[in-house]
């Protein structure tokens, strides 16, 4: 028996059980139903194809065993890393990160961590193995479910390993920060300016660039964050907060300035991240907050799977006509 | 303009195309045999050079050379523009389809060909095997009277006559012809009237008096001009660009807005029919076909609209209609454009692009339509419209809007599409690496990857693709390679000159015979063209291909080509490859002649071994055309029966009465595949 079915005889067919990982963002989704049994994915990198660029990880493993190991042969999967969150939410599993699916500082160039994800193997409601996905870099082959596990917070399906897809670490990275001048739209000012910037952060106070990429690129663009006022810096930018909110793309500083919290928003991406937990509630169609009932209701009928979770704890229906 | 007819009854050709007349003075007596897909359109590098090339003049000059040929009626459609594709297909029916008094009659329009400025072209669509070649000749002589005015392209008009159509086949009849008359414009059946009638009530027999209902209940909620159900506008919305054309459509809608959707899907479901979103129809796999039980056509190709444009939120909102290139090039002034860029750009929609997460040469870099789609106005098979995805960040819950992206309109209407829009790259290198071996070339593609370098695109094209696009367009490829790698890098100036130097040594290492890069945009345009014109140029070779697509690791690229050519070998078929390397996409072409005997039964069974050698070197059965029917019986190479069963839990999930889309992707029932591999039709299927 594979480590994989072992996964998911434990996990079993009837009886309620919670999906653990680091359990560092155990705040996240609503509340855990704590009589449910628990469970852990495997763990382990099973295989690191630099020429494939793919990873296969089972979702058990620490982030920092995959980074780490990903480190070895230069290349990177745009999952956070320790700087981006904090070392005691980076102890967490590449399970739990995908469950949860928050991204780090690089979103704007990596895109979104489910986009990264190719191929999920996975405990079904009924305690069965299921695959999604291909580990290839290109697959429209059938319906894309691994789509609805990452960041499902473990309610349709446990997730037991993946195949992710990595890229090389750039030649050159730099960090660079200005502080912000009251009516600045700095952050915009830098995406026109700025070819393809690896992350363009914004706080109620300073601007933060991220160069990456082929040395020369870098080099050019430091000239331009020169001329927009910029400086080098040798420390990290801020991290992110725990908890998320959205903003349309573009104007993630002027709704973290209205929010009047402690933010970082993430330009270009429509996300702003704070540790209040009073960040503004997301909204969402009635439509589509009726399409996750049922989703649920039809791939976990007994509630089994991760009581207590909900994706959509805490989010605003709002009041858009459905009929 | 003079509307170029026989004496003979029953001959006409209807011409749509520049100038489009909504009161052409058309002979009442038209009727339409069968499928005559007659297809021209300008390539926009041949609109600066011979802007009045299609004008009816020269449309005559084709045109009049019909009249040689004996009985059939001519649909020539002319696209100077591309949008026109789309829109022949809805005007068309309202020109000729009150004239036609044959129930039952069929035409098929395909686009065809492609050549053009980066980016700027399709695939030759339609001909995807099955396809014979009528009217190669009206080309041919065109070509010679355009040369002697000193016109330098050759006016891309071509026609098609399917030996398969079901139709054909009842009657016992077959295309013959070709070989002897290839100087004609175009070769033609005679068809008895007495028969077309008497088959067409056999067509309908049983299923119109529902049908009837719907329709006069969706008139009254749309309106009548709405609402199509000639036989000849049926016929043209039965098939799209796949090899498949066993659908059969009860209806055609052509909705104005989301409330016309919302009204249509509403009524379907009350009637208990089946339903088919329909974009561009330029599918490679079937997805647009109406398959089951008569469904209606919802034809979103009015849906045309760019809503809005936001540079700063870098996004625009746009109606499923428009068309991908119509989008870039609107985008163009503002230094924008919508990555995505599948071969058919000229013709595909935006709306078609998401239901088949549609890819292309760049999404090496810049990645597949799942990543460019933000938000969709969606419309749920029972008729409830809503957002999914955001415009604002990530949408809170699951991930409908990334599930909703290619699942090939099985789980809902897109009505409005939010995309991404990407920034133009300030400089742009293009590369082309020739090598003495397929192999070689391979194993390139696999050191510049390996060596960290991401370009925006990496196409390898092998002998037999050399040679044909050499002798169709001249692109500049060299003849004595055994393959070429076409590779471009984009970015900032600096960088991709540095970049484009490490990939140029790369090759050479790899044992590229030469490597030299496009000296400006006229350059890299003609060696771009030669790409993009691959599939146009196999028509030199054989009048039908089948053209696959499956994606294996590229590390395996060469062992699975070699497969590819031992497999085409076996089956003495000629096999061309053109494909994404870079992605490990495959593009194995076999052509063929479908008239030789048992060829279309050998074309198959090498295609499935294709894709059997794919899967078993760890790849997948579709990179970017999708399943639709072509590989519904595929999918359990890839999927256990565990696996199918959870998608089809997605599926009945969106769409709980199984009538969006009904028979595609997942392997249930009979399906239009399976009935496409039967040899004779089976009693009473509408055809």
């Amino acid at each position: 028996m594979t480590m994989l079915e072992r996964f998911a005889t434990e996990v079993g067919a009837t009886d309620p059980v919670s999906c653990v990982g680091g359990r560092t963002q155990w705040d996240q989704a609503g509340i855990a139903d704590a009589s449910a049994r628990e469970v852990s994915a495997p763990t382990g990198v099973v295989e690191i194809v630099p020429e494939e660029m793919i990873v296969r990880v089972r979702a058990g493993t620490p982030l920092v065993e995959l980074h780490q190991a990903l480190a070895e042969v230069k290349q990177r999967v745009a999952l956070p890393s320790p700087a981006e969150l904090g070392a005691e939410r980076f102890a967490g599993t590449v399970g739990g990160a995908l469950a949860v699916a928050h991204g780090g500082w690089r979103q704007l160039c990596l895109g979104p961590p489910r986009d990264s994800v190719m191929e999920v193997t996975y405990v079904t409601a009924a305690g069965e193995l299921s695959k999604s996905g291909g580990a290839v870099v290109k697959n429209v082959s059938g319906f894309d479910i691994c789509r609805l596990l990452v960041g499902a917070h473990g309610t349709l399906g446990f997730m037991a390993e993946f195949v992710l897809r990595a890229s090389p670490v750039p030649e050159a990275s730099q960090w660079f920060r200005r502080e912000l001048e009251q009516g600045d739209k700095l952050p915009n000012r830098v995406q026109d300016a700025i070819h393809a910037p690896g992350s363009i952060l914004c706080t109620g106070s300073h601007v933060f660039v991220l160069l990456e990429g082929h040395p020369a690129d870098v080099a050019a663009d430091r000239t331009v964050l020169s001329g927009l006022g910029f400086s080098e810096m040798a420390e990290d930018p801020p991290r992110l907060g725990r908890n998320h909110w959205s903003a349309r793309r573009g104007s993630e500083l002027a709704r973290g300035q209205e929010s009047g919290l402690e933010f970082v928003g993430l330009t270009g991406t429509g996300m702003l991240t704070a540790n209040s937990e009073t960040v503004p509630a997301s909204t969402l169609s009635p439509v589509a907050a009726s399409m996750n009932r049922r989703l649920k209701e039809r791939f976990d009928p007994t509630g089994r799977l991760n009581p207590g979770r909900d994706p959509l704890f805490g989010i605003t229906v709002n009041q858009e006509t459905s009929s | 303009m003079t509307f170029p007819r026989s004496d003979k009854d029953g001959v006409a050709a209807m011409i749509i195309g520049v100038d489009i007349e909504p009161d052409w003075n058309l002979p009442a007596n038209i009727w339409l045999p069968i499928q005559w897909p007659f297809v021209a359109r300008k390539s926009s590098s041949m609109q600066s050079a011979s802007r009045s090339t299609f004008k009816a003049s020269s449309v005559q000059e084709d045109a009049s050379s019909l009249g040689f040929s004996c009985h059939p009626v001519a649909i020539l459609v002319l696209l100077e523009r591309p949008t026109l594709a789309n829109r022949a297909l809805a005007i068309l029916p309202l020109v000729c389809g009150q004239k036609s008094s044959k129930a039952g009659d069929v035409i098929q329009i395909f686009l065809i060909d492609e050549v053009g400025a980066v980016n700027a072209t399709p695939e030759r669509l339609g001909v995807v095997g099955l396809w014979l070649d009528g009217l190669a000749a009206v080309a041919i002589d065109a070509l010679e009277i355009r040369q002697e005015e000193g016109r330098v392209e050759q006016p891309e008009l071509t026609g098609f006559v399917s030996n398969r159509d079901p139709s054909m086949a009842i009657l016992g009849w077959e295309v013959r012809g070709h070989c002897q008359r290839q100087r004609l414009a175009i070769w033609a059946l005679q068809w008895p009237e007495d028969s077309v009638e008497q088959h067409t009530e056999a067509r309908l027999a049983g299923t119109l008096d529902s049908v009837d209902q719907l329709k006069n209940e969706l008139e009254d909620l749309l309106s009548p001009e709405q609402v199509r159900s000639d036989q000849v506008e049926l016929g043209l919305y039965r098939a799209d660009a796949s090899t498949f054309d066993l659908g059969a459509a009860g209806l055609v809608c052509l909705p104005h807005n989301t409330s016309d959707v919302q009204a249509i899907v509403k009524a379907c479901v009350r009637h208990g029919r089946p339903l088919v979103a329909r974009g561009g129809g330029t599918g490679l796999a079937g997805g647009a076909i109406p398959c089951g039980d008569r469904p209606v056509v919802i034809a979103l190709s009015g849906l045309d609209q760019i809503l809005e444009v936001d540079v700063e939120a870098r996004l625009a909102w746009v109606e499923p209609g428009v068309i991908n290139l119509d989008l870039t090039k609107h985008l163009t002034p503002l230094g924008f454009h919508f990555a995505p860029d599948p071969s058919s750009q000229m013709a595909s929609t935006l709306g078609g692009n998401v239901a088949n997460n549609s890819g292309g040469p760049h999404c090496l870099a810049y990645g597949i339509t799942n990543a460019h789609v933000l938000a969709i106005e969606l419309v749920l098979p029972d008729g409830q419209v809503g957002m999914i995805g955001s415009v604002e960040g990530d949408a809170p819950g699951y991930d409908l809007r990334g599930v909703v992206v290619g699942s090939e309109g099985m789980l809902g209407i897109a009505t409005r599409i939010a995309v991404k829009i990407t920034p133009n790259p300030p400089a742009i290198a293009t590369l082309l690496g020739a090598f003495a071996t397929v192999t070689e070339a391979a194993q390139a593609v696999t050191a510049v990857i390996g060596d960290g370098l991401i370009p925006a695109a990496i196409e390898l094209m092998d002998r037999n693709a050399i040679k044909l696009i050499e002798d169709f367009v001249h692109a500049g490829y060299p003849l004595d390679a055994e393959a070429v790698i076409l590779l471009e890098l984009d970015g900032l100036a600096d960088g991709v000159e540095a970049m484009s130097a490490q990939a140029g040594q790369i090759m050479l290492d790899a044992g590229a015979i030469s490597v030299r890069s496009a000296a400006d945009d006229v350059e890299r345009a003609l060696l771009w063209k030669g790409r993009k014109a691959a599939f146009g140029a196999i028509s030199q070779a054989q009048p039908d291909y089948y053209l696959n697509d499956t994606v294996v690791p590229r590390t395996r690229l060469v062992e699975v080509l070699e497969s590819i050519y031992e497999i085409a070998a076996r089956y003495d078929l000629m096999v061309i490859n053109v494909f994404h390397a870079g992605d490990g996409n495959l593009h194995p072409i076999l052509a063929f002649d479908s008239r030789d005997p048992g060829r279309l039964e050998q074309v198959h069974k090498a295609g499935r071994e294709i894709v059997e050698a794919s899967m078993a070197a760890g790849g997948v059965l579709s990179g970017e055309h999708g399943i639709g029917v072509e590989k519904q019986a595929y999918m359990s190479l890839m999927f256990s029966p565990i696996d199918l069963a959870q998608q089809d839990l997605l599926r009945t999930t969106f769409d709980p009465n199984g009538l969006s889309n009904p028979g595609k992707v997942l392997p249930t029932g009979a399906t239009c595949a399976e009935l496409q591999q039967m040899h004779t039709v089976p009693e009473g299927i509408w055809v």
